[in-house]
This record gives C-alpha cells, structure tokens and sequence, in this order.
C-alpha cells in the first residue's frame, strides 16, 4: 500500500470509526448508559490506535478468537437478560444493547473493506435503536453529527470498494503494471476530496428532502398497535422521581433534589402572547388525594377505573369542555410537553386548576385513551409510549360544570391534637366551627382555611430531612406536636387533617409548583426538584380554592434560579431542548399548522388543505378499529416477508432457496440425538446437491457405497472433502479411490463437460475399489 | 465509436432490499408510535434513496464508455482489456464505476472455449467532470481457446450502494486465447532424430543448415529475408538476384499432433501446448511451420509449411480453438474425405515437404527422421 493510499484509508477509517461511536454515545445518551458512553469511548480510541498500527503493515487488529468470544459474551449477556429478567429494560433495549456491544467488537475487527461496510450498517442499526429509546437534544445533536459522518463514510466505501477489487484483480491476475496505474488513476486526496464534497451534497439534498417528508407525514393516523415494540421507549416506564401519586409520612431520610427537568409549559394569554413572568408558582396538578389511612401514615387516592361511566371520555382532537368559565374572566392556555411520561399506564395529564379545556392533539395515546375525572378536576392519559403534548385552557374564576357531592371522611382517622389545633386555630380566628362543615359559609371557610395556612406557614420550619416518628405515634401528631418542622407534604397533610376533622372538605393535591421561567426560550421549566403538595378547600359544592401551607421562604430560595454562568450555560442548554422538544419531538398537524397560517396570503389554502388532511385522519381513525389496522400492519408484514424471500428465489434461485433450507435442516439433524436427527438426516440426504447425470452415475453408486459402509456425506460436505478426510481416516486406500472419483465427479459437474466413457469406467473403478476395501464393513454393519 | 446499442437496467440488489425492507420497518414503527424521530429518520431515509438515484442517474446520464480492441491473449498470460471511460458532465464527477464484461459461455459448435475462473471487470474510481480516462481489466486466463464476449455493462451503486443502475452495452466481440507453450526443447525444431520429451539425444535429420552455396534468380515465393539486394542492385537491370544456401530456402518444420479418443484432457491441452511451443519455436528460428492435427474424435487440420505472414499465428489459433470431447461440435465436425477416426492419407503424402517433422501425441513429442522431400503441395488447411 502506497503512503498516499495509506492516508486515504486512515481518513476512511476514521471516519467510519467516528460514525459508529456516534451512533453508540447516541444511544448511550438515549439509553442514559454513561458505561456504556465510556466504553464506546475507550474502544473507539484502541480501534484507531491499532488500525493506524495495521495501516503500517500490521495484519488482524486484534486475534479472531478474542473477537468471538467478545461476541458470545455479548449474545450470553443477552440471553440472560431475556430469560433470568436481571434488569426491568424494555425489550428493544436489550436488543439495542447487544447491537452496541457487537459493534464495539466490530470496530475491532477490521480487515477488509467488507468490515467497514458490516460497521457502517451495524452503527446505523444502532441509531435506529437509539431513536427507539429516546429523544433527548443530546440524541439529536449526535445524531445530528453523526449523518453527514455516515453519509460521507458510505461514499468513501462506494470508492474505496472499487479500488480494493481492482487491486484484488490485479493480484489475481500477477499483474505488475496494474498497481501504479491504479495508484495515477486513484489521485489520492483528490478522489477522496471530490467523495466529499459528493457526500455532503447529498447530505444536504437528503436533509431537504427528510425535512419535507418529516413535516407532511401524516400523525396520529392509527392508535399505537405494537406498544415498546417499534414505538418508544424504554426510557418512559415511569422514570417520574419527583411527582407521587400518593403521600406517605412518617418515613426517615433526606429528600433529593433532582434537577432533571421533567416537563416543559409554556403559557399565553387571551391574545395568544407568551407570559414570561407570573406572580406566583404555577400549580399542575397530578393527583388528588381525599383519604387518611392513620395505620399507614399515608393519604390516598381513590382507585382508578377508566371503565368507570363515572370518568368521561375526551373525544376528538378538539378537545372537552371540563367546566364552566365566566365569560369576561381572565383565562390563560397552558402548553405542556411531558418529557417521559410513564408509558404503559394510565398517566396523569399535568394541568393547572380552574382548566376547563383540555386540548390534542395526544400522540401516541390518541384522545380515545384520554378520560376526565369530574370531581377531581383531573385528567388521565392511557398512554402507551411517545411523549405527551397537549394544552389546557385555564380560567380564574371556575366552577364545575357538574358539582361532584364530597363523600363525608371519617375524622376519627386523625389524632385528637389535630382537632384540637384546628379548634384552637378556628377560635383564634373567629371562626364558628357550627358555620363549617359540608355546607359550610364559603366565607368562613376561606378564613378558617387561612388561618391554618398561615399559621403553619409561620410557626412551622421546612426541612427536607424526615424524621420518623416514634412506634405508634401519628406522624401527622408528631408533626404537629414535636418536631413542627418537615417538607410540602407534612404542611399539606396537617392542612388537609384539621380541615377535615372540623368536616371542611379538603384534599391533598401532588403535582408541580413551577415559577423557573428560562429566560432565553421564555418557557416555564418544571424540574423534579419542583415536584409539591399543596391543598385544595371546596368553598361550596362544585368551587375550590387553592392554598399552600408551606412557607414560601424556603421554596422560594428553592426554586430561585442562580445567575451562575454555569447556571446561564445549563438555561441555555434548557432553551435549545425545549425547542427541539416543542418543534421536533413534539412535532404535529397543529405546529404544521401554525407554520402554515405564517405563509402570508398562499398560506391560507395550504391551511385549508392541511385542515382537510386532519379531518380525513380523524375519519380514518374513527373508521379503523385497531384489530383492523393490526391485521393491516402484519399483512404489510407479511408481505415484506414474502417479498424478500421472493427476491432471494429471484435473484438467486429457488434452488438457493431449497439448499439453504436443507443445509439448515442437515445441520441440524447431525446435531440432533434420536429420531429427529435420523428424520432429518433421511430427509436431507435426497437434497445433497449432487447432479448425476449417465456420465457420473458412478458418483451416486459412491454415495450409496459410503452409506451402506457408514460413512455417509453430509449434505454439507463437498465429496473431495469427505473423501480426503472422513473416508481416509476409515481406510486409507478407499479414500484416495473416492478422492480420484470426487475429481472425476467435479470434471463433469463443474468442468462443464461430459465424461468420455474412459473417464466414465475409470470412475466406475474406483468405485470397486472402495466397494472392495468397504463392503465387509457394510455388511457387517 | 462505434454504433453500440446502450440499455439501461435497473437490476435489484441485495442492498435495496434489505434497505427497502428497513425503511418500511421504521415507518411502521414512526406511524405506530408516532415517533417524530423515527419519522425524521423515515424521511432521511427515503431522501438518501431519492438522492442516491439522482445522483447516480445523473452520473450515468455523462457516462460514455468505449472497449478498445482486444489484442490476442495467450493462456497463462495476462489479458487487457482497456475502455475508454469520457465523463461528459460539466460538474458531476463519475465515481465508483465497474465495467463488466459478460462473458459468452454460450457453446459454439466446433470451437473449444476459454473459461475464466475471475470476471472480467474494471474499477472506474474516479472521472472528473468533462475528461475522459482509461481503465484495464486484467485476467489471466488458465486454459485455450474462443473468448468471447456479450457485451459489456458499466454499473455503478454510487453514492450509497443502495441503487443500482447500469449502461448495457452491446458490443459482442471475441479474442482467442492461444495455447501457452510447454515442455518443449527449442533444439528439437533444428532437426535432431530422435530427440524426445524423453530427453534423449538424437542425430540431425534433414539437411544441415543454411550454408550459402551461391546466387540465383528471385521466384516467386522466395522469403524477402534471401533477397541479396546488393548483388541485385550491382546488376542494376531490375532483377533480384537471392541467396542459394544448401538448403535452397527456409527450413520447414511440420509439427504434426496425434490425439487419441482416449486421451484425457490433461494430456490434449498439454499437447496442444507442445504443439504450440514447436511452432512458435520454429518461427523464431526463422523456419516455416506447418501443422498437422489428427484426432480420434474426427477433427482434424493439413496445413504444410509455409511462408506466409502470420501463417504461424494462423496455427497457433487454429490449436486455440481445436475442439475437444465434450466441447460442442467436438465429434460432429467431420473433415471431408476422411471415414473418421484418424485423418491420415493426405498428411503422409505431404509429409516429404518438411525438414524437421516433430510428432506429438499422448507419449510426449519426438522429432521424426528420414524424411524425403516431394514437391511442395499448396499450402492450406484441408478439409475443414
């Protein structure tokens, strides 16, 4: 290899090297496997540290035998994970996880041009299994790499491939002259310039042309019909840390603060301008809780049962109308995109209080999985994967639409120093406790439910370290009594008690108290750390009031953003994956929309017409239960298959077809014990490949020689093979006489001609010759 | 350039379908799960296979390919076959072009073939825009005989090896491949008797030399290489006067190749390579050849020596192509006069017109001695 030949090929090589470890730190980053990050790291560095020693004149990067094992222990992994379930990661994980470490070893083992090639297409499988996993900014922006790298690569190899067969040729042929004219004909650099160039201007027409196909492909056409199979995600499955759906007491430790941002909102008033400042944090709710279990220190939601008529269902992307709302009120649309909503459950769909419409579109889970639940105010998502997008429109002043009655709670649930803090704080503020209750005075209640609000806010501490209190004692009593001091969700349950032990309906809310606007994208981050517990006061039957009894000094500092410019980095970081979260990943027919009504005067028939598509969609989908679009998926499956084999008959034979069938099955049998190795290997004999025509029936009286002696050829096994080796090892003299015969044999078949009858006895012969040295042993056997 | 009919073929690969059948994976998955990233991905992927038929369309849309005329090749030896490759785009480089040549198997009666155990096929790396290059396929066929081609197809799956698409060419053409000389003694064609493969040392049979006895006057048919051109020019009356050696003019060395039906196939082409060796040792040694061929299975060839211009080329070819048992037309083929089986009355009644006659059959060769020369018949190949 020349020196200009061996730059050229270094080039080649690393840029497929920086392929693949993009598309493994991709998926790293998606899988969120930082070990795996470090591995690809480490093998991407040894592989162009000993393919630069190769280039020099080296042979193998690194012994066959270490490669295989690597690859056993990869498929052994793998296999494990599957049948002793050692981890809860979604099947395409598992699956994404081997293909990473196959092409780790393959970035290893690179010879021949060939293994690139293996490389480049093992490293865009794994990207698919990447986007399979998540979604991240970080996934794009490797993916984003990563293209032109791939892209640039498979044309270097479309180049490089040629020149390796012509270099072959030449020394096939022993052709001397043929190297240096190819070395003039090659101009290293400039060819390698111009695949370049050639490559990037396909990237840019490839990226055009995705683009477009990415911004019409039609959303939202079926339900999800495989769930976590070719959909998303692994990363889904409940990766919520900071929200609950149900609040425990009394448990020890210290609460961490994660800033792993968890859902992204974005708010517009009535003239649809974005707000980028609010007086106070913005509550989303996700889970009312109504019940004390004092044995359990643990309040509780009732159980949810979609089934139930009591939920309604969300119809139609244009959304539900969940109550009533004022007319003249100030009313604000809340965005929302859930980052990793938990997939394969019911979900709840974060939204603030007072929301009267909930609006789609909901990607994967579609409005059919989408009930509300009167009452609670809440809404739940049946969702199977995908992220979660939708709006909620919002009013100040909001009443039920249907008042849910409040069923009376047991206040014997709670320890009698609750009650009798209640009473205290009631006397304190006048409040006659005869004008609460169920039907109690609106007004009353508002400043019974004050007092208490304010009183915890003052005389209380908040603390992130819990304490767990004494053997039977209440940890709402423990609270209240001794250690007066604990995080949002003691305030809120002490609240929620003494309302309730005085009658007052009240519930504990869980959710998100957000007020991080990023100042750069303007859109409110809502981070794990922001996860809360607040409390809900019905006023009267069908109206509730929010209040948030913990002091709000300490979740304020909590939540006030640095101005670091580590912090500034981290928010601009935020900034650019909301957007691509809000335009990419969130990406549907209403953004299309959008876009569309900002192309002035053409635009509005392009709106119309997208306007159309959407209806026709929604028809489709009303038109097309899932059985039918599953049996339509498998058929198309199906047909892929039956395609692909067609080609293979095609393209290759049938015969191709029917020998790889019988090689497998040949295979098989030898390896299998009993009657299902004879069934097999009786079956496959007819399939041996051999053609014997009148010139080479010799050859068949062979075959049946060796079989009547035991030593039978596999379908497999070429005849000069099986003679050299199996036959000779039985019998020296047998063997060579069936080697002779494999080569008078081979003559016909391959030789293209008939035997002359000399050749036809000659072979004839030789098998007397092995019948005489083999028969005894037939007929014995 | 000539007339070739071009054709464009669109031939599916293994590549696009396993591309295709990706594809259609991830937009089943990006519908199913309304991915965004797997529709990114579908789009990119169905851009990248529009791109690639653009571009690769485009390049061949500028591609001409010429195949130059084949020279004779020799079994054993190196065969070029060169192209002329005009890239007539103003921007568009070719790359990643292969020139394959189809190579005819089909059979024809009474013409032994030359099979390759490698394609014949030329890598085109890379043509800048509006210049043309030269490229060679290199083969180096094992065995004698017809080499014939189809036609010639340029294919590329430039830029991502996922389409293919390729210029057919129908250019039909052929070259004989010549026997490649072996085991012969370049001695032997000076006439030693009894000299052999066998190794053995022989007496010089026929007349020694070619002394220079005299001079005597041009007739028509003397070899230009015994014109005495001074003398001729010193008698100044337009005449030629030639050299008069002992001999009287070259020496004629008859090469005469027995086979038997019997002879297995191993031992034909390796006496039509001895056969072949003696004739071309013999024209190096500024000798005329002529050649004999008998065969067991009915073909067969008389041509005496002579001195024609590229009479021993002529030969070697007619080695080249002499068909064996299996060969189609390889027994059908009879030579007129003859009641098959060997073809021997015409031959030894022309056999006293040699010098040297070297006899080559499944044994090996041997030079034959005693020979007594008759008047010369007209040179030709009898019968077939």
């Amino acid at each position: 290899m020349s020196g200009t030949d061996v730059v050229s090929r270094w080039r080649l090589r690393v840029c497929l090297t920086l392929t693949a470890l993009l598309s493994a730190l991709g998926y790293a980053v998606a899988a969120e496997k930082p070990g795996m990050m470090l591995l690809a790291l480490v093998v991407s560095a040894l592989s162009l540290v000993l393919v630069r020693r190769q280039l020099g004149g080296g042979g193998r990067l690194v012994p066959r035998w270490v490669l295989n094992l690597m690859v056993l222990a990869a498929m052994v992994h793998l296999v494990l994970r599957f049948v002793l379930v050692l981890d809860d990661d979604a099947a395409i994980t598992r699956l994404a996880d081997f293909l990473t470490l196959v092409t780790l070893v393959k970035m290893l083992d690179r010879r021949r041009i060939n293994d690139e090639m293996q490389l480049l297409g093992l490293a865009c499988f794994v990207t698919i299994g990447a986007l399979l996993t998540g979604q991240s900014l970080a996934l794009g922006l490797a993916l984003l790499l990563m293209m032109p790298m791939a892209i640039t690569s498979a044309v270097l190899l479309q180049v490089h491939a040629g020149r390796d067969r012509a270099v072959g040729q030449a020394a096939a042929a022993g052709d001397a002259r043929a190297l240096p004219a190819l070395n003039q004909a090659w101009e290293v650099g400039r060819t390698d310039r111009r695949a370049v160039v050639v490559a990037l201007g396909c990237t840019l027409g490839a990226c055009v042309l995705g683009g477009v196909v990415f911004a019409v492909a039609p959303r939202n056409l079926t339900q999800q019909l495989v769930a976590g199979a070719l959909g998303q995600t692994a990363q889904s499955a409940g990766k919520q840390v900071g929200f609950s759906e149900s609040i425990r007491l009394g448990e020890s430790g210290l609460i961490s603060q994660s800033s792993e941002v968890v859902l992204d909102a974005t708010i517009k008033d009535q003239a649809g301008s974005r707000v980028a400042e609010l007086s106070g944090p913005l509550y989303l709710r996700g889970s009312v809780l109504t019940t004390y279990d004092p044995k359990r220190g643990e309040w509780s939601a009732p159980a949810h049962d979609l089934s139930d008529p009591a939920f309604r269902p969300i119809e139609g992307l244009g959304g539900v109308r969940t109550g009533e709302a004022s007319a003249g009120r100030v009313s604000r649309v809340v965005e929302i995109t859930v980052r990793n909503p938990r997939a394969g459950s019911t979900s709840p769909m974060f939204a603030p209080y007072r929301a009267v419409q909930f609006r789609g579109p909901l990607s994967a889970g579609g409005p059919a999985g989408v009930r509300f639940m009167p009452g609670t105010g809440l809404a739940f998502a049946d969702w199977r994967g995908g992220r979660m997008s939708y709006s909620v429109l919002a009013v100040s002043d909001y009443r039920e639409a249907v008042p849910v009655p409040w069923p009376e709670q047991d206040a014997s649930v709670f320890p009698p120093a609750v009650r009798e803090l209640a009473l205290r704080l009631a006397g304190e503020a006048g409040v006659p406790v005869e004008s609460l209750g169920i039907e109690g005075e609106p007004g009353e209640v508002r400043r019974l439910a004050s007092a208490i609000s304010n009183h915890l806010r003052q005389e209380f501490g908040y603390t992130l370290e819990q304490v767990a209190p004494p053997a039977g004692v209440d940890p709402l009593e423990y609270f209240l009594t001794t250690i007066r001091g604990g995080h949002c969700e003691y305030f809120a349950s002490a609240m929620t008690a003494m309302l309730q032990s005085l009658g007052v309906p009240a519930r504990v809310i869980t959710g998100y108290a957000a007020a991080e606007f990023n100042d750069i994208s303007g859109h409110l981050v809502v981070r794990q750390s922001d996860a809360h517990a607040w409390v809900e006061v019905r006023l009267e039957p069908g109206r509730w009031e929010t209040f948030d009894p913990t002091p709000p000094a300490q979740l304020q500092s909590a939540r006030r953003a640095s101005r670091s410019p580590w912090a500034r980095a981290r928010q601009a970081w935020e900034a650019i994956e909301f957007s691509w979260l809000d335009n990419v990943v969130a990406y549907e027919s209403g953004i299309k929309l959008d876009m569309l009504a900002n192309v002035q005067s053409r635009g509005e028939g392009l709106v119309r017409f997208q306007q159309r598509v959407d209806r026709a969609q929604q028809e489709i989908r009303r038109w097309l239960p899932d059985s039918v679009a599953l049996g339509a998926a498998v058929v198309v499956f199906v047909l892929l298959v039956l395609i692909a084999l067609g080609f293979v008959a095609l393209r290759w034979g049938v015969r191709w077809l029917v020998r790889a069938l019988v090689w497998f099955m040949g295979a098989v049998g030898a390896r299998s014990p009993g009657w299902l190795g004879r069934l097999l290997t009786n079956w496959t004999r007819r399939g041996d490949g051999a053609r014997v025509t009148t010139s080479t029936r010799f050859y068949a009286d062979l075959l049946a020689e060796l079989r009547r002696a035991g030593l039978e050829k596999p379908a497999w096994t070429p005849p000069l093979r099986h003679a050299s080796k199996a036959v000779s090892a039985s019998d020296a003299t047998a063997g060579g006489a069936a080697a002779d015969a494999s080569m008078l044999y081979y003559q016909a078949r391959f030789g293209g001609r008939e035997l002359s009858a000399q050749e036809q006895a000659q072979g004839a012969g030789l098998v007397a010759q092995v019948r005489a040295r083999l028969g005894g042993r037939g007929k014995k056997g | 350039m000539d007339q070739v009919k071009i054709k464009r073929r669109y031939p599916v690969h293994g590549v696009f379908v396993v591309y295709t059948f990706v594809v259609v994976l991830v937009a089943v998955g990006a519908f199913n799960a309304n991915n965004n990233l797997l529709y990114w991905l579908f789009g990119l992927a169905l851009g990248l296979l529009l791109v690639s038929g653009v571009v690769s369309g485009t390049m061949m849309m500028a591609l001409r390919v010429r195949r130059e005329v084949i020279q004779p090749g020799v079994a054993g030896e190196v065969l070029r076959v060169r192209y002329t490759v005009k890239n007539t785009s103003r921007f568009m480089p070719v790359m990643g072009v292969s020139i394959i040549e189809m190579v005819d198997t089909s059979a024809r009666p009474g013409t032994h073939r030359c099979v390759l155990d490698a394609p014949v096929r030329a890598e085109v790396l890379h043509v800048p825009a509006r210049s043309s290059v030269v490229v060679e396929a290199v083969v180096r066929p094992r065995g004698r005989g017809l080499l014939a081609f189809g036609g010639y197809g340029a294919a590329t799956t430039f830029p991502f090896g996922i389409i293919k698409k390729t210029l057919w060419h129908e250019a039909p053409t052929s070259v004989i491949i010549q026997p490649a000389s072996m085991e012969i003694d370049a001695d032997a064609v000076r006439g030693r008797a009894g000299r052999s493969s066998g190794g053995q040392a022989g007496r010089v049979v026929g007349r020694e030399g070619h002394e220079h006895v005299g001079l005597r006057d041009y007739a028509p048919g003397d070899p230009a290489k015994i014109v005495a051109w001074k003398a001729s020019a010193r008698l100044g009356r337009g005449e030629l006067r030639v050299k008069q050696g002992a001999t009287g003019t070259a020496r004629k060395l008859w090469v005469r190749l027995r086979l038997e039906d019997g002879d297995s196939a191993e031992v034909v082409e390796r006496a039509i390579g001895q056969a072949a060796g003696f004739l071309r040792a013999g024209v190096r040694q500024s000798m005329r050849v002529g050649l004999s061929i008998s065969t067991g299975w009915g073909r067969g060839l008389d041509a005496p020596p002579g001195g024609q211009a590229g009479r021993s080329a002529a030969l070697v070819n007619e080695l080249a192509l002499l068909p064996v048992r299996g060969d189609v037309g390889g027994q059908a083929v009879r030579i007129p006069g003859e009641q098959g089986g060997h073809r021997q009355g015409g031959l030894l009644s022309r056999l006293g017109s040699a010098d040297v006659i070297i006899d080559i059959d499944a044994k090996g060769w041997r030079v034959v001695g005693d020979v007594v020369r008759v008047p010369e018949v007209p040179a030709g190949r009898a019968g077939a």
